[in-house]
C-alpha cells in the first residue's frame, strides 16, 4: 500500500488546503514555530487504557523506545532528545499527575531488534504507554516490507496483551537521504500496521517534510554545529506535537 | 535439430515483465499504481522466475536430448557465469553510486543513521559477501536467485529424465518446509537471509521448468488444463478483487481494504502461497486462452515487448541501473509528475534501444557465415532465455 507516499499532488492539494494551525483541544499549546497542517495533527485512534490511568490519578510512566533519533545522539543525549519535551508537554496538559517519560532509545537498531528488548526495557516498567520510534534502520537496511510489518504487529500484539496503550512514530525526513533510501514503502507498512491495529502513528516524516518545505528548519544543514541545533530545535517540536496527539487521543 | 518455432508468448511476457519491474524500483513514481503489484498478490518476479523456468528446461532440455546431461551441464553452466559476471558488475556500479551519494549526503538527522551502509564501514567483509551472493542492496537480490536456480538446474534436468512427478514433489516437499518452519538461506549483515529464499521461489521455478520440459517431451499440458480453468478464473477474480481493495484504501481511505486484517502482510521472501496460488491460477487461463499462434504477439507493440523479453539479460542489468538513477534524479532535482513520466519514457526508452541494438548485433553476427557446428549454434541460439 503506498497511501503516505500517496500521490505528491494529492497530498500537496491537501497540505495547502489545510495549511491552518490546528492546536488539539486541551493540549498544551506546541510553540508557535512547530506549526503543522491540520492533516498532520488529526489523530483518530484513541488511547483508552491510558485515559483510564490519567483519570485515576497518580504517577505515569511513559517509554519512548526507539533508535538514535530517540537516544538523541546527534544533540549529545537525552536532554535534548524528543522524550523529554514529551514529559515538559505533559506535565503542563495534566498537572498534578507526575509524568516520567523513559528514553529507551539505541542507536543503530532494526524493529526486529527493539522488538527483543521490550521484555526488560518496556513491560518490566509497566507502562501507561509505550511510544515505539521505528523504521529508519529497516528502511536504511532494505528489510522486507514484510518482515517489517509482523515485526511491529507482533510488538503491539504483545503490548496489548499487557493493557499497554501504544502509539508507533514513523520515520524522519531528509530530501537527502530519500536519493539514497526509499521510504515510502516503510511509511506505507508502518501506516497500514497502525490502521489495522486501530494504533495511533505519529506522522513524524511527514511533518518533517512539512517543515523542511515551508523553510521553517533547514534540514540540509552544512556545519556539525548547524545541524545538531537544527536537530534539537526539530526534537523539541516532535515532542510538543507528540504530546499533544497523545492528549487528543485520552480525551 | 528442426528447432520448433520460439513460443513469442514467453518473450512477450518476458518484455513485460521487465518494464514493470523497471517502473516498480522506482520509489514515489506515479506510474508504479498501474503496474500487477497494485492490482494482484504477485508481480513481475513471479512472472520473471516462472518464465526463466520454463525457457531453461526448453532451452537446456532441448540441448540435454540432443548433446547429453554433460554438454547440457556446461551449457548451464556458462549462463551461469554470464549471470554472475553481470551481478558483480552491477553489484560495482551500485556501490559506488551509493558512495558517491553518502558522500554529498550531510544531513542532521542520517549521519548516525546512515553508518550502518555496511559497505562503508567494513569494505573488507562487504565485497566478499558480494562475491558470496549474501550481500545484496536493494534491488540486487533477484539476479542471486535465478543465479543458485540455474546451478542446481542440471540436477533438476536430470531428475526430469527419471520422473517429473518426483522431482516436483520434493520442491513441494521443500517449499512446504518453508512456509511451516521459516527456513532460509544466511544473507550478510550477519542476522539477515536472501530477500528472495531460493528455498520457497525454487518451486515456482521448478514448476515452469516441469512445463517447459513437457513441451520439450511433446506433452500437451493445456487439454487437461481445461477442466481446472473456472477454479482458476475465480481464484485470480478473487485475488485480484481483494489486493485492488487494498490499492483504492490506499488511495482514498472510505474505500474498504477487504480481509486486511486477516491476509496483509503477505510474503514476498517466502513466496506465500497466497501469492504462489493467484499466480499459477492466473498462469493457467493465459497458457489456455492465449494459443501459441494468437495473432496479438505479431502487432507492432508486441514485437517491440518481444524484442525486450528476447535480450532480457542485457535489458534487466540497464533496468536496474536506470531505475537507481530515477530514484536520484526525482529525490535530488525534481520529485514532479512530469519530471515522473519522463524518467519513466527516457528509461523504457533506453531499455528498448539497448535491445535493438543487441538484436541488430546477433542477426548480423547470425547472417556471416559461422565456422562452428551447426548444434552449436542452435544451442547458442535458443539460449538467450534468460
Amino acid at each position: 500500500m503506498r497511501r503516505r507516499v500517496a500521490a505528491p499532488a494529492i497530498r500537496l492539494a491537501g497540505l495547502l488546503f489545510a495549511a491552518a494551525i490546528a492546536p488539539a483541544p486541551g493540549a498544551p499549546p506546541a510553540p508557535a514555530d512547530c506549526r503543522v497542517p491540520a492533516e498532520l495533527a488529526r489523530v483518530e485512534a484513541k488511547l483508552s487504557g491510558l485515559r483510564a490511568r490519567v483519570a485515576a490519578g497518580g504517577p505515569l510512566t511513559i517509554i519512548a523506545i526507539g533508535d538514535a533519533s530517540t537516544a538523541g545522539i546527534k544533540v549529545g543525549g537525552a536532554d535534548l532528545a524528543y522524550p523529554h519535551w514529551l514529559q515538559e508537554a505533559l506535565a503542563r496538559a495534566w498537572p498534578g499527575r507526575p509524568v516520567t517519560v523513559v528514553n529507551k532509545g539505541v542507536a543503530h537498531q532494526s524493529t526486529e531488534e527493539m522488538l527483543a528488548r521490550f521484555g526488560p526495557d518496556v513491560i518490566a516498567a509497566r507502562p501507561a504507554l509505550a511510544i515505539w520510534e521505528t523504521g529508519i534502520v529497516d528502511a536504511v537496511q532494505n528489510t522486507e516490507t514484510e518482515d517489517f510489518a509482523t515485526a511491529l504487529r507482533s510488538g503491539i500484539d504483545m503490548l496489548h496483551r499487557r493493557g499497554v496503550d501504544v502509539v508507533l512514530m514513523d520515520m524522519q525526513f531528509s530530501r537527502k537521504a530519500t536519493a539514497l533510501v526509499d521510504f515510502g514503502r516503510y511509511l506505507d507498512a508502518i501506516h497500514q500496521v497502525g490502521e489495522v491495529n486501530g494504533v495511533y502513528v505519529f506522522p513524524r516524516y511527514a511533518m518533517m517534510r512539512y517543515w523542511n518545505e515551508e523553510h521553517m528548519f533547514d534540514l540540509d544543514a552544512r556545519s556539525q554545529k548547524e545541524e545538531a541545533a537544527v536537530a534539537a530545535a526539530v526534537y523539541r517540536c516532535i515532542g510538543h506535537r507528540l504530546a499533544a496527539a497523545i492528549v487528543e487521543a485520552t480525551q | 535439430m528442426p528447432a520448433s518455432p520460439r513460443d513469442l508468448r514467453l518473450d512477450f511476457f518476458r518484455g513485460l515483465a521487465l518494464i514493470l519491474i523497471f517502473v516498480d524500483h522506482i520509489p514515489e513514481n506515479i506510474l508504479a499504481y498501474f503496474t500487477l503489484q497494485e492490482i494482484a498478490p504477485y508481480d513481475a518476479a513471479e512472472v520473471f522466475i516462472f518464465i526463466s523456468g520454463f525457457t531453461a528446461a526448453l532451452v537446456y532440455g532441448r540441448a540435454f536430448e540432443a548433446s547429453g546431461a554433460f554438454y547440457a551441464t556446461a551449457q548451464i553452466l556458462r549462463r551461469v557465469w554470464q549471470l554472475y559476471v553481470a551481478h558483480i558488475f552491477l553489484f560495482v556500479m551500485f556501490i559506488a553510486e551509493v558512495s558517491y551519494t553518502v558522500m554529498t549526503v550531510n544531513n542532521p538527522m542520517y549521519n548516525e543513521e546512515m553508518r550502518i551502509g555496511r559497505f562503508l564501514s567494513e569494505p573488507h567483509l562487504a565485497i566478499i559477501h558480494g562475491l558470496l551472493l549474501q550481500f545484496q542492496p536493494a534491488f540486487l537480490d533477484i539476479l542471486p536467485l535465478y543465479i543458485v536456480l540455474l546451478l542446481v538446474f542440471p540436477l533438476i534436468l536430470l531428475g526430469f529424465r527419471m520422473s517429473v512427478p518426483a522431482v516436483l514433489t520434493g520442491a513441494l516437499a521443500l517449499y512446504a518446509a518453508v512456509q511451516a518452519t521459516g527456513l532460509s538461506m544466511p544473507a550478510y549483515p550477519p542476522g539477515r537471509s536472501w530477500f528472495f529464499n531460493p528455498l520457497a521461489w525454487q518451486f515456482l521455478f521448478a514448476i515452469g521448468a516441469a512445463l517447459g520440459y513437457g513441451q520439450v517431451r511433446g506433452r500437451a499440458w493445456t487439454a487437461r488444463s481445461r477442466a481446472l480453468l473456472p477454479a482458476a478464473v475465480v481464484i485470480v477474480a478473487s485475488a485480484t478483487a481483494i489486493k485492488m481493495s487494498w490499492t483504492l484504501h490506499g488511495l482514498w481511505e472510505p474505500f474498504p481494504a477487504l480481509f486486511v486484517k486477516e491476509l496483509w502482510p503477505i510474503s514476498k521472501s517466502d513466496l506465500s502461497p497466497l501469492r504462489l496460488i493467484p499466480f499459477l491460477s492466473l498462469v493457467l487461463i493465459v497458457a489456455t486462452l492465449v494459443p501459441r499462434d494468437t495473432r496479438f504477439v505479431g502487432s507492432a507493440a508486441s514485437q517491440q515487448l518481444i524484442l525486450l523479453g528476447r535480450h532480457s539479460l542485457e535489458v534487466f542489468c540497464l533496468g536496474i541501473l536506470l531505475s537507481a538513477l530515477g530514484h536520484f534524479i526525482l529525490a535530488e532535482i525534481d520529485s514532479g509528475i512530469a519530471m515522473q513520466f519522463a524518467v519513466n519514457a527516457a528509461g523504457v526508452l533506453a531499455m528498448w534501444l539497448t535491445a535493438a541494438i543487441a538484436d541488430w548485433y546477433k542477426r548480423m553476427g547470425r547472417a556471416s557465415p559461422s565456422p562452428r557446428p551447426a548444434a552449436i549454434e542452435i544451442g547458442e541460439r535458443r539460449e538467450i532465455g534468460g
